[in-house]
């Protein structure tokens, strides 16, 4: 049952008047002086009064102490310890004040150990965090180097994308060149086609006259050989003839050693004799000429033979030459006949080379116009991470001041004692 | 000239080593052409070898030779010329007969000798463009004899 304070009072109140009501009929029923008549009720009243002051002051006091030491326990941080409640069947405000406190510590105990938890945490999210910026500014420097690294590379591949542009606008020009000269080598290669089959022509015809020649070659050196077989034949008689005249001449000395030994009779066989010796000179020496002038002969149709087997030889070497001339030639004429056929395919061909490096020059002056576009999104990239860095750093000291205010907090929270609730 | 008793007044002229020599007609038995004599062993470079002339053995010189002058005998024109003095016959090899010269007595006799010199030219004389050395064929004789008895 509930009482409240105030209704203890009245109920004390109650009680004093009561026990000075009782206390008057009392003593009106006993035989009390006049004096102790007044004064009876008066010591009942303060009597009862003051139990009842002391009951309650006393009471008050001890719940205000239990409370005041609670309080004082929860003030100092103490958030283990419930007020101990006792069970009674009369309650008053005192016990609600210690319901009360208790919820209110229950309430703090839970707030506190949320905060802890959450000081922890922050504790921890502030580190982790503090280690989070420290490794992104790091990152970030890598990043802002590698940026600026990338953007003196694209700063290099757009020098490099100029020069390619350059070379290949080169390689178109210098094809043009060469498809006009392929074309002026066509022409030519087709000349020379029409020149080779000339020449193939008159090498034929030419072959066709050195075969005649050889032939009529040959003929005069088998005349030659005739001649020369004649001539020794003749050298041979002329011996003969030059052999006789010796003997004549011999004979005729002798006839003329024997006509002068005879004397008177034997000059006129003397004469004769003379005559006939004179007539064997001649003759021997007509032979000799004839042998020397034989020999000259044959030496110079030895030496002319010779010439004309050279010729041969040569005029032979030479068909052979020819022969393998007009096989070059007709060989040389298939070959510049495909020469002539591809030099005609090459302008076509060179053309759509043109076309391909006017192409890959646009490409390439693209890839320098994006390698531009690049540096500058590389220079932007850097002054974002620059940026960034700056953030990070910013991020870093705000983390740091959040890591105070955690371990901050955390001293402040630590103080209370919550048990192993927390 | 005289020869063998007998004058013929003519020579017989051979030619050796661009030289012509003359030989007395009475001496010349004939001329043949050359032929490879037999050899005979020991005996001076002068003496070539022997030959039969008419079934009588006759022995072969060189006639360059003997006037200290070369032989060519390598040429159809060389010949053996046979000579007889002193019952003997002798073979004289010659690069090549001249002929026969007559009326030598005619002829003027050359007083400078050319280069051909010695014991068996007796003289020289001008056959037209030719000088003929006329051999002392007795001279000759006895120094062909002289080159066999020193060869014996």
């Amino acid at each position: 049952m509930r009482v409240g304070i105030a209704h203890k009072f009245i109920f004390g109140f109650i009680l004093i008047i009561a026990a000075v009501v009782g206390t008057e009929f009392l003593v009106s029923m006993i035989d009390f002086p006049e004096w102790a008549k007044g004064v009876v009720p008066t010591l009942a009243a303060v009597i009862v009064g003051l139990s009842l002051g002391y009951l309650y002051s006393n009471r008050l006091s001890k719940n205000v102490a239990h409370l005041l030491k609670a309080t004082e326990s929860m003030a100092e941080g103490d958030l283990t310890h419930k007020i101990e409640i006792s069970e009674r069947s009369v309650t008053d405000e005192f016990d609600d004040l210690g319901y009360a406190i208790n919820r209110m510590r229950g309430s703090l105990h839970g707030v506190i150990s949320q905060i802890f938890t959450a000081a922890n945490e922050l504790a921890v999210s502030t580190e982790t965090l503090s280690a989070s910026t420290q490794e992104m500014k790091v990152s970030g420097e890598q990043i802002r180097s590698s940026m600026e690294d990338v953007a003196k590379g694209v700063g290099h591949q757009k020098e490099s994308v100029n020069e390619v542009a350059i070379l290949i606008h080169s390689l178109g020009a210098g094809l043009e060149t060469i498809n006009a000269a392929c074309q002026e080598a066509a022409v030519r290669a087709r000349e020379a086609m029409r020149k080779s089959e000339e020449g193939g022509q008159t090498a034929r015809r030419t072959f066709e006259d050195l075969e005649d020649a050889v032939a009529q070659l040959e003929g005069g050196v088998r005349a030659f050989v005739a001649f020369s077989e004649s001539i020794q034949e003749i050298h041979r008689f002329a011996e003969i003839i030059s052999n006789i005249s010796r003997q004549t001449n011999l004979l005729a000395l002798n006839a003329a050693i024997e006509a002068t030994k005879a004397g008177e009779e034997g000059k006129g066989f003397a004469v004769v004799a003379d005559e006939i010796r004179r007539l064997a000179d001649n003759s021997e020496r007509s032979a000799e000429q004839i042998s020397a002038m034989l020999g000259k002969l044959g030496e110079e149709n030895r030496r002319v033979r010779g010439m004309v087997e050279t010729s041969v030889a040569r005029v032979t070497e030479g068909r052979r030459k020819l022969k393998d001339a007009e096989e070059s030639l007709r060989e040389i004429n298939a070959i510049v006949d495909k020469n002539a056929d591809g030099m005609s395919r090459i302008p076509s061909l060179v053309e759509s080379q043109v076309k391909s490096s006017r192409d890959v020059e646009r490409l390439v002056m693209r890839i320098g116009e994006v390698a531009e576009a690049n540096a500058a999104a590389a220079f932007e990239v850097t002054a974002t991470v620059q940026h960034q860095t700056a953030a990070m750093h910013e991020i870093a000291g705000g983390a740091v001041k959040i890591s105070n205010v955690a371990e901050d907090l955390h001293r402040r929270v630590v103080r209370f004692r919550l048990g192993e609730t927390v | 000239m005289k020869g063998q008793g007998r004058d013929y007044d003519a020579c017989l002229l051979l030619d050796v080593a661009g030289h012509t020599f003359g030989f007395d007609l009475g001496a010349v038995k004939a001329v043949m052409p050359y032929h490879e004599p037999t050899p005979v062993p020991f005996q001076d470079r002068a003496v070539f070898g022997g030959l039969l002339y008419r079934g009588v053995f006759m022995g072969v010189a060189g006639f360059g030779r003997l006037v200290g002058m070369d032989c060519r005998t390598d040429t159809e024109k060389a010949v053996i010329a046979v000579i007889e003095t002193g019952g003997c016959l002798l073979g004289l090899v010659a690069d090549s007969s001249r002929g026969v010269v007559r009326n030598m007595s005619g002829l003027e006799e050359v007083r400078v000798l050319g280069k051909v010199e010695g014991p068996l030219v007796k003289m020289a004389v001008k056959a037209g463009t030719v000088t003929v050395n006329v051999v002392d064929t007795d001279a000759l004789t006895d120094a062909f004899a002289d080159i066999l008895e020193s060869a014996r």
